[in-house]
């Protein structure tokens, strides 16, 4: 059984170092699968680190009257856990101090921002809570409550101004996440049907030795045992060299991404996720190599 | 009795008839020449005995082994036991002669050290040793169908058939083929060959059963037939 087996590998390995053209276009083919999967696979990362922006970016901004006292402020914050324990995500505080310091940070040197800062002067800035939860729906509710709760206390939310890009971003957010499946399905579709026809036709030329080889008395598996293994090495080769590409160029894009997404590190994700990206890589390749190997030869394996 | 044949016929879509009615049986350590011109069913007979074509009607008996009827596992069995010089020789292209010969060891699970020892062996035996590491393609017509009798004999199947074995080859190279399977022959091996041409009839004395339009007309051990 063990000689069985070595000679099966041994005329695998022979078969893909002699068939050299067909084995390097079915090794591109693949790798070309290869990379299109894992590419997919590092989309679905930054279509997921959007998303996480996009969330961080939305909640409800609560101003409170310029007189209303920080123990007050508190009060609110109590109420609103004890009214909503499980839909709060995050309530934070910011004082009129604390505000000024952010508003300098981020529009200090801009002079029109620094002009309207001098005329309405320092007490224009307001005490707020930043107030971010779960679930979308939920946002209405709190807000709802918070303006029966609190008239006298609350100035102004800022959710009804917020409510049409809260909107849009969850439908941009649902969109990316269902074409990406779309995408993700029809390329492993699209892979899977070009690997398997390449396959066939790299051993359309070997049918007539494949028929022999039963002719002479082997065993399907002894026929096409080494058609199965050569499908292995094309996709275990097919792993390595879209690893030549695809390390370099997760390597190379990272900093380009954080530019348009500073939270998303694509390098940092790939070192996160590099043996899942490598089982898919490896595992898909060889699988896909093997199951359509086995498929073609078998047409051939009637006689 | 080592093959047995039970009224058997091959009809090929939609009406062409191959053969018809066909029985025979073969005792082990018999030459048989199946003769017959040019579509008379030769070819046909032996596709059937090695399983390669079922028979429309019939039975094909290789020992106890129904052929017809075998599955993949048993059909492997029973082609291990018979060795085959086809026609058109069927080498694998992409194997040296060395290793088109040591495949059917190889099949049958043989070990590294019987393979190493027998090979050469055969090989010498048609007189290719010096041809072991060229590809099939770069052998002459005779070297290629001396190449398939060693795939043939090199596991000392029970039976070997020949199928037109002097194919296009000149006076002398089929008069080395025959001599190759005499001296088969004499080993004990039951040698059926399958041919159109009268001087390896000559040559072959045994059993003549002849074929015409996919019936036996004769079956007789003399040497003076007639093609009909």
């Amino acid at each position: 059984m063990l000689t069985t087996w070595r000679r099966i590998i041994k005329f695998g390995w022979a078969g893909f170092r002699s068939n050299r053209m067909a084995s390097a276009v079915t090794v591109f083919v693949m790798a070309l699968a290869v990379l299109l999967v894992s590419g997919w696979f590092l989309l679905q990362g930054f279509s997921q680190a959007v998303v996480a922006e996009v969330e961080n970016q939305m909640g409800i901004s609560v101003y409170f009257h310029r007189e209303i006292e920080r123990e007050e402020i508190a009060q609110v914050e109590n109420q609103l856990e004890i009214q909503f324990p499980l839909a709060l995500k995050e309530v934070h505080y910011i004082s009129p101090e604390q505000a000024l310091e952010e508003f300098k940070e981020r529009h200090g040197g801009e002079a029109l921002y620094e002009r309207a800062l001098e005329e309405a002067g320092p007490e224009a800035l307001r005490p707020s809570l930043d107030i971010s939860v779960y679930e979308e729906g939920q946002y209405q509710e709190i807000n709802d409550y918070l303006l029966s709760a609190f008239p006298s206390l609350i100035y102004q939310t800022d959710y009804l101004n917020r409510q049409k890009v809260i909107d849009k971003a969850f439908e941009l957010i649902y969109r990316i996440n269902y074409f990406s499946l779309i995408i993700g399905l029809v390329s492993v579709g699209l892979v899977i049907l070009v690997v398997f026809n390449t396959v066939r036709l790299a051993l359309y030329s070997l049918r007539e030795e494949i028929e022999t080889m039963k002719l002479v008395g082997a065993s399907n598996w002894f026929a096409w045992g080494p058609f199965v293994v050569q499908g292995a090495i094309y996709g275990l080769v097919a792993f390595l060299a879209a690893n030549l590409v695809f390390l370099p160029l997760v390597y190379w894009l990272s900093p380009q991404l954080s530019l348009l997404l500073p939270s998303f590190d694509l390098w940092a994700y790939y070192q996160a996720h590099w043996l899942y990206v490598a089982l898919i890589q490896l595992g898909g390749s060889v699988i896909l190599g093997k199951v359509s190997t086995f498929l073609a030869a078998r047409c051939y394996l009637k006689v | 009795m080592i093959i047995k044949l039970k009224n058997v016929s091959k009809i090929y879509p939609p009406h062409s008839i191959a053969l018809q009615g066909i029985s025979l049986a073969l005792e082990p350590g018999e030459m048989v020449n199946i003769v017959g011109r040019s579509g008379a069913g030769k070819t046909t007979l032996i596709k059937l005995l090695i399983g390669e074509e079922k028979p429309t009607e019939g039975e094909v008996f290789f020992h106890d082994y129904l052929v017809n009827e075998a599955d993949s596992g048993t059909l492997s069995l029973i082609r291990q036991k018979i060795g085959v010089v086809f026609q058109d020789y069927k080498l694998l292209s992409g194997k040296t002669a060395y290793d088109n010969v040591a495949y059917i060891l190889e099949v049958i699970g043989a070990s590294d050290e019987e393979i190493k020892r027998d090979v050469p062996k055969v090989l010498g035996v048609v007189n290719l040793e010096d041809k072991a590491a060229v590809y099939p393609h770069q052998l002459s017509g005779g070297e290629k169908q001396r190449l398939a009798i060693a795939r043939a004999l090199i596991h000392q199947p029970e039976v070997i058939i020949a199928d037109e074995p002097s194919g296009n080859l000149d006076s002398y190279n089929t008069w080395e083929i025959v001599e190759i399977l005499k001296r088969i022959h004499q080993l004990g091996t039951t040698i059926i060959v399958s041919t159109h041409d009268k001087e390896i009839i000559r040559q072959i004395e045994g059993r003549i059963i002849t074929l015409k339009e996919g019936k036996i007309v004769s079956d007789s051990q003399e040497s003076n037939f007639v093609f009909y």
